[in-house]
């Protein structure tokens, strides 16, 4: 089944780098869901992840001829989303230091701890490598082989960033476990 | 932390359908746009891509090069090539074949210079690092192009612009780089060439860096061909010209016919060697267009980013016809059921019934004469999505009597979605919201029954091109 899927996608995606703008459509159409939380991964909100999203079409509308390989069309297309979500994380960069977003997170819904730092929003919080490895492997379903060549990274490295942004991970969610048994306590 | 877990947790975020597809529709209308205003100006750079994304993803197999001694001895260069996965560059930097230069230009406190250069084919290829205080690519904003940097060819004549790719500008200890790939489309192809170009902005620090660049052509070996395909009673056929071996690139010249009928066709070509190795395609140049006795002939060069291997004996060039047919209009101001039928294929749509409430306009009709075993569910349902209603006034034609796009686009009405009717994959019914106070009647339909054609190409019969 998923073969055949796949298939009909490929013609889909010939037909988008011929220039069909509908099949361009239901293609993104198609990925939508994932692509939007993809991009809510690395942001952890709604709005952003919209942002990255439109971005992310626009860019990817304009250059789709140059997917020389149908086949991979999907990774260009998360290569492309990537890039977008470093870019405005990197323009957000500033704000959010300044905000620092744990005092935020605890001072503003001191009741509301659990919901707020879950799982998804300490990914929010790595650095960019680590999330993208994080992203690719856990929600992408991506091998290390594949994650490299997206990264255009070697794959040691792309070990390395799994294996530290998991250590990340439970610090930040252990801090918070602890942080809530202090109030509880 | 496992996958599953993961996904349960991811599971929990909502997915705001509605505000993904209109984010969609808003990035492929401001595509949409840019592309139109290019097509406008910018004739023979449609393939010139600003998108600094886009540009990394030139050579998709080739990531990890291995970093050879000539890599090693100019560090910048290769690492440019490298880190923007520029494949043509890469493959001659490594055969020593790309020229370092160091030329500067200085304007606005900022320093431009030119590192290298290199002419295989018809590409060109250049580096360049841009050094000065004010350069930031924290300030690009709003004010400059997604790259980070502006330029233009020869006196920036739009018409004489070539296209090309180019990288997006990327901060590194040694100043700021960039790199970028420009393809002739002139027939003539000089030995000696001298490229100039003119840089007219940084980071949004404007200027003027003049440079003219001095590069000559590697040489090359043509091999000259007669081989020909012909698909009897269509007047279509792909006849070969030369194959010119360059020694990152290959150019392959032809000449293609196609029946009045197709002129909006394609003949698209796949080409591997004897090896199996397939030849990655880039573009092609239409060097000149003719017609005669009903028969359209394109002289065609298309360039291929990879160089043929030293082993090979032959090489098999597929072609593949896609044809098009540009949508189809019908006035709704008739009796139902109404066919609106393919003036050049056999597809059709039957409409059964058109309601009206206010602004809501539902349409029910049926998709006929198509072979589902070629047209997917997936392509029908692609086909039922853009089937459009436009007030039949807003129908721009051409003085051919042909319909103008570009002039009509901006009226059309989309359907939210086609669904499905019961009774079959074939039948459909689309919803749109149309003027409020306008009768139906005053509409027309717009059916892309192109995109079914497109679904349905027709292999002509393979070429053998030997090459000793």
């Amino acid at each position: 089944m998923k073969g055949g899927h796949e298939l009909e996608n490929i013609n889909l995606v010939k037909s988008a780098i011929k220039g069909d703008e509908k099949a361009f459509e239901t293609l993104v159409k198609g990925e939508s869901e994932k692509l939007y939380k993809t991009a809510f991964l690395y942001v952890g909100n709604k709005e952003d992840a919209l942002d990255i999203l439109q971005e992310t079409i626009y860019k990817a509308f304009i250059s789709i001829q140059q997917v020389k390989q149908p086949e991979f069309f999907n990774t260009w297309l998360t290569k492309i989303l990537i890039r977008t979500a470093y870019d405005l994380l990197r323009k957000k960069k500033k704000i959010i230091l300044d905000e620092n977003i744990m005092n935020n997170f605890i001072t503003d819904n001191p009741q509301d701890i659990e919901g707020k730092i879950d799982l998804i929003s300490a990914i929010s919080m790595l650095n960019n490598d680590y999330q993208t490895a994080i992203i690719l492997y856990y929600y992408r379903d991506l091998s290390i082989r594949s994650i490299a060549e997206t990264m255009e990274k070697p794959e040691n490295t792309v070990k390395t960033y799994l294996h530290r942004a998991k250590i990340e991970l439970k610090k930040t969610l252990k801090g918070v476990n602890k942080y809530e048994q202090r109030t509880f306590s | 932390m496992n996958k599953e877990h993961f996904r349960k947790e991811l599971s929990k975020v909502e997915f705001p359908k509605e505000d993904v597809f209109d984010v969609i529709s808003k990035g492929i209308a401001q595509g949409r746009k840019e592309k139109i205003t290019k097509q406008k100006v910018k004739l023979k750079r449609i393939g010139m891509l600003l998108s600094g994304a886009a540009s990394t993803f030139l050579a998709s197999g080739l990531i990890f090069a291995p970093i050879t001694n000539v890599l090693a001895s100019v560090p910048v260069i290769g690492s440019i090539y490298e880190k923007f996965s520029l494949q043509i560059g890469h493959e001659l930097l490594e055969s020593n074949l790309v020229t370092q230069l160091n030329q500067q230009a200085t304007s606005n406190g900022v320093h431009i210079t030119i590192t290298s250069a290199y002419y295989d084919g018809n590409v060109i290829g250049i580096t360049f690092k841009a050094e000065g205080k004010k350069i930031s690519l924290d300030s690009i904003g709003d004010k400059g192009p997604e790259t980070g940097y502006a330029f233009h060819l020869f006196d920036g004549d739009e018409q004489k612009q070539w296209s090309g790719s180019m990288t997006v500008l990327e901060e590194t200890t040694d100043g700021y780089v960039g790199a970028m790939e420009f393809y002739s489309s002139d027939a003539d192809l000089p030995t000696n060439f001298t490229l100039p170009l003119t840089f007219t902005s940084i980071t949004g620090i404007k200027g003027v860096w003049k440079f003219d660049v001095p590069v000559e052509q590697i040489p090359l070996e043509t091999i000259q061909s007669q081989a020909e395909s012909i698909l009897k009673e269509e007047d279509y056929s792909l006849k070969m010209e030369s194959v010119v071996k360059g020694k990152a690139t290959t150019l392959l010249k032809y000449k293609t016919t196609s029946p009045l009928v197709g002129k909006d066709d394609s003949i698209e070509i796949t080409v591997f060697d004897n090896e199996g190795n397939r030849l990655s395609k880039n573009h092609a140049d239409v060097l000149s267009t003719g017609s005669y006795n009903g028969i359209i002939e394109k002289d065609i060069r298309e360039l291929f980013s990879s160089k043929i291997n030293g082993n090979a004996k032959f090489l098999i060039i597929q072609p593949i016809i896609n044809r098009y047919e540009k949508d189809t209009v019908k006035s709704m101001g008739q009796r139902t059921p109404f066919m609106v039928e393919s003036s050049r294929f056999n597809y059709k749509i039957m409409v059964e019934k058109i309601e009206q409430n206010g602004e809501q306009l539902i349409l029910d009709y049926s998709v006929l004469n198509v072979n589902t075993d070629t047209i997917k569910k997936d392509n029908l349902q692609n086909f039922a999505d853009f089937i459009m209603v436009i007030k039949s006034e807003n129908i721009h034609r051409d003085k051919n009597g042909e319909l103008d796009m570009n002039k009509t686009i901006n009226y059309t009405i989309r359907s939210n979605r086609a669904e499905v009717k019961e009774g079959g994959d074939l039948h459909f019914q689309s919803t749109f919201e149309i003027e409020d106070g306008v009768d139906y009647q005053d509409y027309s339909l717009m059916v892309p029954f192109g995109t079914l054609s497109l679904k349905e190409d027709i292999k002509m019969e393979p070429i053998k091109v030997y090459l000793k």
